[in-house]
């Protein structure tokens, strides 16, 4: 699962979109873990065609914070959902970890969601009528290759690290919303994935709640070097990433990087 | 996926199950409803069917019925029911006493019990009847006098029959003259005449008996004024047919003595259709507030009963002769403090019954008006005759008592069959076999012609030496004042013609036939119609009746065996019918909880989209999916299946205490008793939750596949 065949071409196909940016703080050449290569989505919208993107080339490292920003409507979600392998491009490639996801099947592309990527949801999206202990567990069980006390050790430690040990008895529904997107995001964290998708994490919390949600994440990504995206118009996490990705009607516009963790690379703060 | 998995979605579908709690409230008890109806409904049809094998094999047909192969209609025992018009053709077995013996070779046979079914009439309460019983009567009281005292003493009553004899005459050349000497009515004429002559009275001085007999088969059908009570015969056996048939009781009366001749009429038949009416009413509503507790006043059914039957007056009083009519007029209008009042005032009044004076006109009824009147067409003892229906053959055969089926006493199928012996139904069908012809034929050059000298009778033995007749039993059975009987009407009518004085020869004949104790030689040889057949073990019918079928092709009899569902004919197939309509029910019922758990699974996967969805985004599999819906469905469906069953077991359980009354007489058939008990049997426990159970899952896989087919997409739109 885990081959690197992350192929070459990448660069050479989008020359002008992203330049080599080295923005991860481990030392050494970070690996390309996402590349989408001329990436046109078209929906069907009663008898017209919606192009929600129209060739996107984009290439997320290892390790990133990234968001991708940009109005409703602009195609950022169409694009996190191309990433996710929720859905497919079509036409154009996607790689996620060196296998392209347009050539899989539904079952690879589960065990390649299962596997390398965690999701995190604008409305948490977790199973009510499980625990929240249960709710973490999940993707381990799903994985299906963790002993039980693995299991426990694992998703008790990410409990804890969220917070949330002394509720991993608690419904879903007994959490704030606060508490709930903290279980989602050990959810999200527990199977290891290479990529955590954040799909506007921040816009059902308060500002507290969700400057305190960033924090959390932005921590993960420095200890664990798991790459994060988002996507979001809110300002608070725009300021929190290393690298803006800016959408605009399904093409992406000139990235943007914020200086305040990675000094290379650093470009003026405006969007 | 692994255990832990597999632990989870349980976990999962349990409390799916619980968060959706009034859903699968409903939709469980729509499968536990279903499942104790299906349980319910299985068990009381498998009880109901014993109840009815019971009912039918231990009353009539046994487990197996033999008949003959080349039969036109299909043997229908107790099918033909208004249908007495056109007699069905079921054929015969030749020679039952062979057929008894390859088949009684059988291990699991008990007992093999020869059977036909008949009609015939039976005429009571005419003039002639009366007339001759007064005579009778007057007989057995001067029975200590000497001949000649004794007719001094007769004079009046056999005056009375002298002048119906005279009356017959009168109308027979009435009806000679009008419509020509048919074959009837010459023999009628032929025999009013043997009545009329003088020496039929002078012999009547020295041995009444005969004569009266005579006067009783012979002269009383003449008379048109009598009831005809029509009786549906099943000869047989008698004496086999009372120890194997288990239900089989007495209840008036004795059994036929065994090897005579003998009528036994349904105790059933005998108290509800044959009963004097207005005896009728009154024991009709004695079982009524026996039984149910019920007040004449709240019932409007039997208010109406008392009323139609209360005006049925007219027939009653014309069913008084002159004397009765007045006894019952005096005591009535005493009873009623009416003096002056006629019988057409005084019964209907009487028969004014409420709550009040019920008990006391009963109890007048029965201690006033009974003696007057005839309780019953005709009486344990007396001597009847059976005229075959259609023709004018006629048997005369004493009615020893009645019988009822245990259990299933007060149903009209039970009450069906009127027993008559082997001998009597034999000739009153016509059956003969060649054998028997001879034999009779034998018979009676031997005992019925006194003046034929030892020489002759050994030429006559000497050539009909190659014929099989089986001389040693008749000798050990005979008494020296017993002869056997030819009892054939065509015989008899041949012998008057020849030899005017040969009547009687004749009647010693009818009434030695009475007398005369037949042997199970005679008894089993000869044809009949079917024959019962008695297993050990019931539980091994299919296989028995395949062998006992080999027996008998082995020994190249063309009989064949069939069992008694088949045998009963039209009541028997009632149960296929009863199991066609189970059958549509539980289609009905399964396809009501196909629906219900359909639908309900596909509310679940509309309600749980968004779930369905994240579950897919995080990594899990189509099967995942599919486990999960397959899982809640089971348990759903096996946790209402197992409430359905278990109160359904508890119902049935219940009601193999109290018992599910008959709610009509004819039920209790089906019942094999006045209450069905019906028993519970593993079958009946598991079908139906193993159907449900089924149903339940398959009817979940069309939506459960539907959820797999939720696109991990939807998740990213989710609202919780």
């Amino acid at each position: 699962m885990e081959h690197k065949s992350s192929p070459d071409t990448a660069q050479k196909a989008n020359p002008g979109t992203t330049p080599n940016t080295i923005p991860t703080t481990r030392s050494g050449t970070a690996e390309e873990i996402v590349v989408l290569q001329n990436v046109v989505k078209q929906y069907p919208l009663g008898k017209v065609t919606v192009e929600a993107l129209k060739g996107i080339d984009l290439v997320l490292y290892e390790g990133e914070f990234a968001a991708v920003v940009g109005a409703s409507g602009s195609g950022k979600s169409t694009l996190l959902n191309m990433i996710g392998c929720v859905d497919l491009p079509t036409s154009g490639r996607v790689f996620i970890n060196g296998i392209e996801i347009g050539k899989q099947n539904d079952k690879e592309l589960t065990r390649l969601r299962l596997y390398n990527l965690g999701f995190i949801f604008q409305t948490f999206n977790l199973v009510n009528v499980l625990s929240v202990f249960q709710n973490v567990e999940m993707p381990l069980l799903l994985q299906g290759n963790f002993t039980r006390k693995e299991r426990l050790l694992r998703v008790d430690q990410l409990l804890d690290r969220v917070g949330l040990l002394t509720h991993r008895n608690h419904r879903p529904n007994e959490l704030s919303g606060g508490q709930r997107q903290r279980v989602s995001i050990a959810r999200a964290l527990v199977g290891k994935p290479k990529i955590v998708l954040a799909d506007e994490p921040t816009a059902n919390l308060d500002s507290v709640t969700g400057k305190e949600i960033i924090d959390l994440m932005q921590e993960i990504n420095h200890t664990d070097h798991t790459t994060f995206l988002f996507s979001t118009h809110d300002e608070r996490v725009v300021s929190r990433v290393q690298r803006i990705i800016p959408i605009e009607d399904g093409l992406l516009k000139q990235p943007q990087y914020n200086d305040a963790l990675n000094t290379a690379n650093a470009l003026t703060g405006t969007r | 996926m692994d255990l832990a998995m597999l632990g989870l979605m349980n976990q999962l579908a349990w409390r799916s199950l619980w968060s959706h709690r009034a859903k699968s409230l409903v939709v469980g008890t729509v499968i536990a409803l279903g499942v104790f109806i299906l349980v319910l409904a299985d068990a009381l049809l498998d009880s109901i069917y014993d109840g009815m094998e019971s009912s039918i094999t231990s009353s009539i047909t046994g487990q197996l019925q033999l008949y003959d192969k080349e039969a036109e209609d299909k043997l229908s025992l107790m099918g033909t029911l208004g249908n007495f018009l056109t007699q069905p053709h079921f054929g015969q077995i030749d020679d039952f006493e062979i057929v008894r013996h390859t088949v009684e070779k059988h291990p699991n046979v008990a007992a093999v019990i020869p059977m036909g079914t008949d009609s015939a009439l039976i005429f009571s309460g005419n003039n002639m009847d009366q007339a001759l019983q007064e005579l009778r009567d007057a007989l057995h009281l001067l029975a200590p006098l000497h001949s000649n005292q004794i007719m001094v003493a007769l004079q009046s009553p056999i005056a009375r029959v002298q002048a119906i004899i005279e009356h017959l005459n009168h109308e027979y050349k009435l009806i000679a003259q009008v419509t020509g000497q048919s074959k009837s009515t010459a023999a009628a004429m032929k025999n009013l005449k043997i009545v009329s002559a003088e020496d039929f009275w002078q012999q009547f001085a020295l041995t009444p008996e005969p004569q009266l007999q005579f006067l009783d088969t012979r002269i009383a059908p003449l008379m048109d004024d009598s009831i005809p009570v029509f009786l549906e015969l099943l000869g047989t056996d008698l004496e086999r047919f009372q120890t194997h048939f288990g239900r089989f009781k007495i209840v008036k009366g004795a059994p036929v003595p065994s090897g005579r001749r003998g009528l036994l009429i349904n105790d059933f038949q005998y108290e509800k259709i044959m009963k004097d009416r207005m005896a009728r009413v009154f024991d009709s509503i004695s079982e009524l507030k026996a039984s149910e507790n019920t007040r004449i006043e709240e019932n409007k059914a039997l208010q109406d009963y008392i009323n139609r039957r209360s005006k049925e007056y007219k027939k009653w009083i014309l069913s008084f002769d002159g004397q009765t009519a007045e006894t019952i007029a005096v005591e009535l209008r005493q009873f009623l403090g009416l003096p002056k009042a006629s019988l057409e005032i005084l019964i209907p009044r009487f028969m004014d019954l409420t709550d009040d004076n019920f008990e006391r006109r009963k109890t007048f009824f029965y201690e006033k008006i009974r003696p007057e009147i005839k309780l019953y067409p005709v009486n344990i003892g007396d001597d009847l005759t059976l005229n075959k229906f259609g023709n004018g053959d006629s048997q005369r055969v004493r009615l020893y008592g009645t019988f009822k089926f245990d259990g299933v006493e007060n149903s009209g199928f039970s009450g069906l069959f009127h027993l008559v012996d082997m001998i009597t139904f034999r000739e009153l069908h016509g059956y003969l076999t060649e054998q028997q012809k001879i034999e009779i034929a034998a018979l009676k050059e031997e005992f019925s012609t006194p003046e034929w000298d030892r020489n002759d009778v050994e030429s006559a033995l000497f050539d009909n030496a190659e014929t099989e007749i089986d001389w040693s039993s008749f000798d050990n059975e005979f008494e020296p004042n017993q002869a056997p009987s030819s009892g054939i009407n065509a015989e008899i009518s041949a012998d008057f013609q020849l030899n005017p004085e040969g009547s009687q020869s004749i009647i010693s004949q009818i009434n030695e036939a009475q007398q005369r104790v037949y042997p199970q030689s005679e008894i089993d040889r000869g044809a009949t119609v079917s024959a019962a057949v008695i297993l050990k073990d019931v539980s091994q019918l299919e296989q028995s009746e395949r062998e006992i079928a080999a027996l008998l092709d082995q020994a190249g009899l063309p009989v064949q065996v069939i069992d008694w569902q088949t045998a009963s004919g039209q009541v028997g197939q009632m149960i296929t019918v009863m199991k066609i309509v189970l059958f549509i029910f539980i289609i009905f019922v399964f396809s009501v909880s196909m629906v219900v758990v359909n639908n309900a699974m596909l509310m679940a996967i509309i309600n749980r989209y968004g779930e369905i969805g994240t579950l897919r985004a995080i990594g899990a599999s189509r099967n995942v999916i599919m486990g999960i819906f397959l899982i809640e469905s089971f348990i759903l469906t096996i946790i209402a299946s197992l409430i359905g069953a278990l109160a359904g077991l508890l119902f049935v359980i219940y009601l193999s205490h109290v018992g599910i009354p008959a709610p009509r007489l004819e039920i209790q058939f089906l019942f094999g008793g006045q209450r069905l008990y019906p028993t519970m049997n593993a079958d009946n426990l598991y079908l139906g939750p193993l159907v449900i159970l089924l149903v339940g899952v398959s009817a979940t896989f069309y939506p459960a596949l539907l959820a797999t087919r939720v696109p991990p997409v939807v998740a990213m739109n989710a609202r919780e």
